[in-house]
């Protein structure tokens, strides 16, 4: 190839470019086949040099080529069983996943009644324990203020202790008309050591409080919220005659 | 190799491969075999193996066509498949055995030269393009095949590989240039640079 410098080379140059490239139109062709003819030192030795490049590259090439084209048929062929073969896997491939996305989802459904039913026997066994911690704290208030309405009968209104803390000793005193019993016998295991309170079933002292016609004793309940005898508190009152 | 022109595009084949329909997948695989299978034999220089790979190649394009999501550059997209495989190929078989042979020029004399010294003249200077498209960096090989064997223009090359007019313009010149200088005997590093 005639390497000359860009600013020598003739302007037909562009056209031998366009034709490497395979972009030159019929009317191109025909002016740079003019040029040609002319004989241009610049032009010539380049599309000479370029088309012998191209017809030897094509005449390497081709039996390759050739080759190639006779071989093609039963390349063709061969290559429809691989790809049938490919189909069969992939579809066997799609059913072991869609297989297994079953299995997958059935373990995950199981996973969720296992779990829905744990929570469920939970929440049933906590409403039951709940109801069971009610039914002891409203029967001990009750048995407490009846104690105290015994207490009041024998021994006057007076007799009814003004403070909670002096509560148990009041209700520890001898029965008038039984004396080998007391008005309440507490389990002592239920005594806050601390604070010598009666607890409740969650852990909580009891409430004593006066009122101007009596006195009322309550659990605080479930909640643990002091809410004066309302709400989830479970209370009672004795009225005392003046 | 074939013209692509006839027959269905490949956006269109694409899209219906990517359905499930093998018949269309045939046809793509009948209208680039010659060019992936001209390449795979440009690279691997051993004919059985070659024809391996290019089956795999049809294969593993089959398998991802669905991530195929321009058809219109299945055949670049195919042509870089081939090539990774190629690839592959040629680092197993160097770690395996550097010393397997590869094929011989075996090629015979160009049409109407039946003389002994015309086709042994023949043979030398077809050995001696072949072993320049060899030494030629793969994506030189590719367009200068496609430009020089399937006549197809830098235009066509490029939307066929999805890649700029100009990018493939400049590859074309440079590749001339290489050949040229390979078949001078002169070196061709200096022409390697990365493209403008």
């Amino acid at each position: 190839m005639t390497d000359l410098p860009r600013s020598a080379v003739c302007p037909f140059d562009a056209l031998l470019d366009k034709r490497i490239l395979g972009d030159l139109s019929a009317e191109d062709r025909a002016r740079l086949d003019e040029h040609l003819g002319s004989g241009c030192p610049s032009c010539s030795p380049r599309f000479k040099a370029e088309e012998n490049l191209e017809s030897v590259f094509v005449r390497a090439m081709e039996p390759m080529a050739r080759e190639a084209a006779e071989r093609r048929a039963p390349f063709l062929e061969k290559l429809r069983g691989s790809i049938e073969r490919e189909e069969e896997q992939r579809r066997d491939r799609r059913r072991r996943r869609l297989g297994m996305n079953t299995a997958l989802f059935l373990i995950l459904m199981l996973g969720v009644a296992l779990l829905s039913a744990e929570y469920f026997a939970y929440a049933a066994m906590r409403t039951r324990r709940v109801k069971a911690e009610r039914a002891a704290a409203d029967t001990e208030v009750h048995a407490i203020v009846s104690a105290l309405a015994k207490l009041a009968s024998e021994r006057g209104s007076g007799a009814v202790p003004a403070e909670r803390a002096d509560l148990l000793a009041a209700l520890a005193q001898k029965r008038r008309d039984a004396p080998e019993r007391t008005y309440y016998g507490v389990d002592s295991s239920r005594i806050d050591t601390q604070t010598g309170l009666l607890l409740d079933p969650w852990g909580h002292p009891y409430v004593y409080r006066h009122k101007p016609d009596g006195v009322m004793l309550y659990s605080i309940g479930p909640n643990g919220v002091d809410e004066g005898g309302m709400g989830d508190d479970i209370a009672l009152s004795l009225i005392l005659s003046k | 190799m074939q013209p692509q022109a006839q027959g269905p595009p490949d956006k269109e084949l694409v899209l219906l491969s990517q359905r499930g329909d093998r018949e269309a997948f045939g046809v793509l695989c009948e209208r680039y075999y010659n060019m992936v299978s001209i390449l795979a034999y440009q690279k691997i220089r051993n004919r059985a193996d070659a024809e391996d790979l290019v089956q795999e190649s049809f294969v593993r394009a089959y398998r991802a066509i669905e991530s195929l999501r321009e058809g219109e550059k299945f055949p670049g997209w195919l042509y870089r498949i081939t090539l990774k495989i190629c690839l592959d190929h040629i680092r197993k078989r160097d770690r395996r055995d550097p010393s397997v042979p590869l094929d011989e020029e075996v090629h015979g004399s160009p049409a109407g030269e039946p003389a002994a010294l015309v086709e042994l003249e023949a043979r030398e200077e077809n050995a001696k393009v072949t072993r320049a498209i060899e030494r030629l960096p793969d994506k030189y090989r590719l367009v200068v095949t496609l430009r020089f064997l399937d006549k197809k223009s830098y235009r066509e090359i490029a939307d066929q590989l999805g890649e700029p007019d100009g990018t493939i313009a400049n590859r074309i010149h440079r590749a001339v240039k290489m050949l040229q200088a390979a078949l001078d005997g002169a070196p061709t590093e200096a022409l390697e640079e990365a493209e403008p």
